[in-house]
């Protein structure tokens, strides 16, 4: 080599090391766990493999793939539906939907069986999906949502959604309409019969999360990036009322009875009366909340951005609270007496937590 | 430091974005135009530089130490050392350009691919990379098609079943056409001002159709824009030396000179 040209080509590669490293980095920091127990198992979506862990004492049932695949990765949380098996998209390059079975796992390989029943979506899949009678009701990133027979793996029907695309939030539905949120700022209401659009709401801001319905049903309460939560009519998209947070709401609100509890970056949780949207109390434990609250006995649990788990009962008087260690964004997951926790994989300790009804660790699960 | 210059630039981007309509593509072309136009007075100086080792070619003194110490290049490498010092020359000066280039490209990448926010890490992290004065609730998501490309992914046009990179091979060709523009025209082997800005020739396309194959294609917008600005600039200072680029052109040293 041109003893001249050295520093040059050293300089180059630097050069090249640095950029790839600032995209290594951004896929590495893209991955937002995904997380869905059952009675026995939690199932942990982390990066490019899907873990399952043993409720009773955080040991590892399986992994899939067995070895991590550059062309998957996961953010969504698994959809079980309740026979042992699960679907989940991948966010990864293959824009996979893959079905897998809980019940038949390799004993070698300790992976289960799984496949990618459908691949034709243009993006990746950000959303869990909804099913219902084996028809997989499916919102990508390409602003499209996929209607999918999930034994044959064949498309039924799909419905563009919007102009600006991504969908990030799986859809909820009453049997008439799916409900569908959308980054383009809207909630969309689609007609299960007729395939087409029922109404569509313009919330001011993009809707990374899926709408709650009230306790009678005729109610929907969602927050978006506009820093507002909003109900509305199932019946029509109206507007009914809607409340002013500090910052962007994330996580999806949990109602409870006639209260709905709604969490914002700003790291407030709001208590809102259901019929009047009227302010019954707030509280700001720490920093940012992503995760939707839960509710777990009689208290309402969230997590802070910070790695903070905190309970408070019905009345917003603080009760314990945990510290896990990383960034937490996806919300706590309840399973029996268990409360998971999946903070993001990248600088923590572990990659799932189990504390019990008191914020104490039972279990945390780190793969081998 | 670094993630100040970051949110810098993507709030200049979504400003810019907002101001003309919803138009990620044009931009980037108009960030990189307010680049150049910043780093204008950069350029103008590091043109002086190469315009002067262009004129030491021609120079007797160098010629003359050119052919006495042919065959000692310790020697000669300390008289031309020599000859820059007297003559207020830096010899890397017509490369300098090109490398400050390394850190916007970086900060360029980095700014796109957070305005763009493609995940929902990347939403929170735009969110929080906003300054306080600006309002980006209605802009988001920021419509990443433009003309046949979607920003945030690598180009390519597929002809007849092939996926052709149609942005990365211009990003290499006019990087390739601005570099041989601005070679100093050198005919010594043993320079090594020479040596580098034709090295610089080579790697630079090379390493720029890489990043435009490999990274998003938003950085390909810069790179073009940035590129046809540059031999815009010298050929309106008169600097451009067109005969480079035709083959063993770079051997007549005979530039045109400034007006």
């Amino acid at each position: 080599m041109n003893a001249k040209r050295f520093p040059l080509i050293l300089l180059a590669l630097a050069g090249v090391l640095l950029l790839s490293a600032c995209s290594t980095a951004a896929s590495r920091g893209s991955s937002w766990p995904g997380l869905a127990a059952d009675a026995d198992a939690a199932y942990l979506a982390d990066g490019a493999q899907i873990y399952a862990v043993r409720l009773r004492d955080g040991a590892e049932l399986w992994r899939y793939p067995a070895k991590a695949d550059a062309k998957m990765s996961f953010y969504a949380d698994p959809v079980l539906l309740g026979d042992g098996r699960m679907v989940i998209g991948s966010a990864g390059t293959d824009h996979c939907l893959y079905l897998i079975d809980t019940t038949k796992v390799a004993a070698d390989t300790k992976t289960p069986d799984a496949n990618c029943f459908f691949a034709a979506a243009q993006d990746r899949w950000v959303a869990s999906p909804l099913v219902v009678d084996n028809v997989v009701y499916a919102p990508n990133n390409d602003g499209t949502l996929y209607v999918v027979d999930m034994a044959k793996g064949e498309l039924l029907w799909s419905l563009e959604i919007g102009g600006g695309g991504h969908l990030w939030a799986k859809p909820v539905t009453d049997g008439t309409n799916l409900y569908v949120s959308s980054l383009d700022h809207h909630l969309y209401a689609i007609d299960l019969a007729s395939h087409a659009i029922a109404w569509a709401v313009d919330l001011g801001g993009s809707v990374p999360n899926a709408p709650t319905f009230s306790a009678d049903g005729k109610m929907l309460f969602v927050g978006s990036l506009s820093s507002k939560v909003v109900a509305l009519s199932v019946a029509d998209g109206s507007t009914l009322w809607e409340a002013k947070t500090q910052k962007w709401v994330w996580g999806s609100p949990l109602v409870d009875g006639d209260t709905v509890y709604a969490a914002d970056l700003d790291g407030q949780l709001y208590a809102f009366e259901a019929a009047t949207g009227k302010v019954l109390w707030n509280s700001k434990p720490a920093d940012a909340i992503t995760g939707s609250p839960i509710l777990s006995g009689d208290q309402v649990v969230v997590t802070t951005e910070s790695g903070g788990v905190y309970a408070f009962d019905r009345d917003g008087k603080r009760g314990w609270d945990a510290t896990i260690t990383g960034k937490v964004y996806t919300p706590v997951v309840s399973s029996g007496d268990l409360l998971l926790v999946a903070p993001l994989s990248t600088g923590a300790e572990n990659f799932l937590t189990a504390l019990n009804a008191s914020g104490a660790t039972r279990w945390s699960f780190k793969p081998q | 430091m670094w993630e100040f210059f970051i949110s810098l630039f993507v709030n200049t981007l979504l400003w810019i974005y907002d101001t003309i309509g919803h138009n990620f593509g044009l931009a980037i072309i108009l960030f990189t135009i307010l680049i150049r136009v910043i780093t204008w007075p950069l350029n103008a100086s590091q043109l002086k530089g190469a315009q002067a080792m262009q004129d030491l070619q021609n120079d007797k003194e160098w010629q003359e130490i050119q052919k006495k110490y042919a065959k000692d290049r310790e020697k000669l490498a300390q008289e031309q050392m020599r000859i820059y010092q007297e003559r207020g020359i830096n010899p890397f000066g017509s490369c300098l350009p090109t490398l400050i280039q390394f850190p916007i490209i970086i900060a360029l990448y980095q700014s796109v691919i957070r305005a763009l926010a493609t995940t929902p890490l990347g939403l929170l992290q735009l969110g929080r990379s906003i300054f306080p004065f600006m309002s980006i609730e209605s802009i988001i998501p920021i419509n990443s098609k433009f003309l046949w490309m979607d920003l945030g992914r690598p180009e390519s046009v597929t002809v007849l079943g092939f996926a052709i990179p149609t942005q990365a091979i211009v990003v290499g060709i006019t990087t390739y056409i601005q570099s041989k523009l601005t070679m100093p025209a050198n005919a010594n082997p043993n320079d090594q001002t020479a040596a580098m800005s034709s090295s610089m020739a080579i790697t630079m396309p090379l390493m720029l159709f890489w990043f435009s194959l490999t990274f998003a294609s938003g950085l390909s917008i810069y790179f073009i824009t940035s590129n046809l600005l540059g031999i815009a600039q010298y050929a309106m200072m008169g600097r451009a030396n067109w005969r480079n680029l035709l083959p063993g052109g770079n051997k007549s040293n005979t530039p045109p000179a400034k007006k």
